[in-house]
């Protein structure tokens, strides 16, 4: 294995919450294109991992952050809580939430809109987009004669993949994936699965994920967490000895 | 025999949403059997033809035209200038305000939601009598005067509901324009105020009908009877709820006690007509911001 670039170097990170400690000094580092995965328990602060990627935690009242989160961005490392303001960072780092969230507009305005906003990008080309990223994740054949109709009114996996598309068509660098295929049934998250091996060719991944099956099939690195602290990382070679990882799943979980 | 407390919870409910159909019903009835009788151009209008005078031509004399258009004045003008200052407030409270000064803030707000409308009154003929004493010796009591102070008397209205819409909106609509890069502006503009519009709208109307009602503040900052239809902001105007209020407080006869019930007709008929067309406004509203780009 040829050694691989860092994209994210996360160093001596501590998230709380009015005073309570969800983070507790977390240190990791996800390789560029590749699939990182988080697995832990309900709790564990998985979800504030990824949001401590994109400064999402600012957002709440009474969270305090210590450490540091650095990023590079084509060859040059930056310090994303020192260096750049929120808005810089998140344009660069795409985010699907754990549960299905959708703007309650038609399906088209969910991707229109931020392509207008965030990039100022002409009518033609916002359209070609919406286009392709639909169809990367397989929802242009079942909504393309629906495009004006709202988005809550698709199903929760349908919502899911728009909410990817959404991401997508911003043409992040870094996508932070919260369960992106929890509300999927095993045929679609099949799709997704196979979706994002093609994905890490053009974006670094980090994913929280509750399927060891999942793991096991795509990630290239895992990082188990437990109680806010990292408990374990693997690599991929470490993984695919049968059995491991439901051991060590067993033991911390 | 012994009654769980859930039947009795369930009864007690019942029972309480019974009493107000019922008052609400009664309160209709009496005033249609009342007022029903007397409603017809003639109270409108007097012997004036009614288009001489909706356009302005002929004075009206016998009717209640002028008090109707002047109560639809009173009613633009207080909304031109509490509807952009309230909704902005409330943005402020909910977005930009923090810290000390923010209770400062909100408490000002609080002590103006409490302000009866008789001081709100009170504090404009106030604001005459010292103006007439310094710089401005012709200052008087005017349509402009009430609607400033009747747009005062709203305020706390508009502002708390825009505030409560905005800030009790789930974290997942707050956090999702952040997440894919909108300014703080933008996520307000974009994804915020749609979300909040149906609460932000009620209070609109709510603060509308609350404006038409109003007799105290106007009492006292412009209104007088028989002033025909304000053709400027600095002139004295007639309104539905205070010719209401006259003409019982005067009748002489029940014929002009009539008219009042007439009145109250009206004016119950023109806020629910305000009620019914801001359900459809709100109804597009939802679907506009849903479409589209
Ligand atoms: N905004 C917040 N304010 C206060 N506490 C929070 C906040 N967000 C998360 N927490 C707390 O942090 C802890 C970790 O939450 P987090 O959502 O990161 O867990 P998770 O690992 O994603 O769990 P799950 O698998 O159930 O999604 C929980 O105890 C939660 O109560
Ligand atoms: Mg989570």
């Amino acid at each position: 294995m040829t050694a691989q670039e860092t994209a994210i170097s996360v160093r001596a990170l501590s998230v709380g919450f009015s005073g309570r400690t969800i983070l507790d000094d977390v240190s990791m580092d996800v390789p560029r294109n590749s699939i990182t995965m988080i697995i832990g328990p309900s709790g564990s602060g998985k979800t504030t991992l990824l949001r401590s990627v994109n400064r999402l935690n600012e957002e709440f009242a009474g969270c305090s952050t210590a450490g540091s989160v650095k990023m590079s961005f084509s060859g040059t490392a930056v310090d994303i809580y020192r260096d750049l303001t929120p808005n810089e960072l998140r344009r660069r780092v795409g985010m699907v939430f754990q549960s299905p969230n959708v703007f309650p507009f038609s399906i088209q305005k969910n991707l229109l809109a931020p392509l207008r906003l965030v990039h100022s990008i002409g009518r033609k080309e916002r359209h070609q987009r919406m286009e392709r990223v639909l169809r990367e994740v397989e929802l242009w054949e079942e909504v393309c004669d629906r495009l004006g109709d709202n988005a809550v009114t698709l199903s929760g996996g349908q919502q899911q993949r728009l909410c990817l598309a959404r991401a997508l068509a911003l043409s992040p660098e870094v996508l932070l994936l919260d369960e992106p295929t929890a509300s999927l049934d095993v045929r679609s998250a099949g799709k997704i699965e196979e979706l994002l091996t093609k994905l890490k060719e053009r974006y670094t991944i980090l994913a929280v994920s509750h399927s060891i099956r999942q793991v096991k099939l795509i990630a290239d690195r895992v990082v188990i967490l437990s109680g806010g602290a990292i408990a374990r990382t693997l690599e991929h070679r470490d993984f695919q000895n049968p059995g491991l990882l439901e051991e060590l799943v067993e033991e911390i979980f | 025999m012994t009654v769980r407390p859930e039947r009795l919870f369930v009864a007690f409910s019942w029972l309480a949403a019974g009493l107000v159909a019922v008052s609400v019903g009664v309160l209709v009835a009496y005033l249609l059997m009342r007022g029903w009788p007397v409603l017809s151009s003639a109270l409108l209008f007097g012997d004036t033809p009614w288009l001489a005078a909706v356009l302005g031509s002929e004075p009206v004399f016998d009717g209640i035209y002028p008090a109707v258009a002047g109560t639809f004045i009173l009613i633009a003008c207080s909304s031109v200038i509490a509807i952009p200052f309230g909704i902005c407030c409330g943005i402020y409270l909910a977005e930009y305000a923090q810290g000390r000064l923010k209770a400062i803030f909100s408490f000002m707000v609080d002590l103006l939601s409490g302000m009866p409308s008789i001081v709100m009154g009170l504090f404009g003929f106030a604001l005459i009598l010292l103006m007439r004493r310094t710089l401005f010796g012709h200052a008087n009591t005017s349509l402009m005067l009430s609607s400033a102070c009747i747009a005062l008397l709203i305020l706390p209205y508009l502002i708390r509901m825009t505030q409560v819409a905005l800030e009790s909106l789930p974290d997942k609509a707050r956090l999702l324009g952040l997440s894919l890069g909108y300014t703080r502006w933008q996520n307000i503009l974009h994804v915020k105020l749609p979300a909040a519009s149906t609460a932000i709208f009620s209070g609109i109307v709510l603060s509308i009908g609350r404006a038409a009602e109003d007799t105290a503040v106007i009492m006292l900052t412009g209104v007088v009877a028989n002033a025909g239809i304000p053709r400027a902001l600095s002139d004295k105007f007639e309104a539905l709820p205070f010719t209401i209020f006259y003409l019982t407080a005067e009748h002489r006869n029940d014929t002009e006690l009539q008219t009042a019930f007439g009145c109250a007709l009206v004016l119950l008929f023109i806020t629910g007509t305000l009620f019914f067309v801001s359900y459809f406004i709100r109804k597009n509203l939802q679907r506009s911001w849903g479409q589209g780009e």
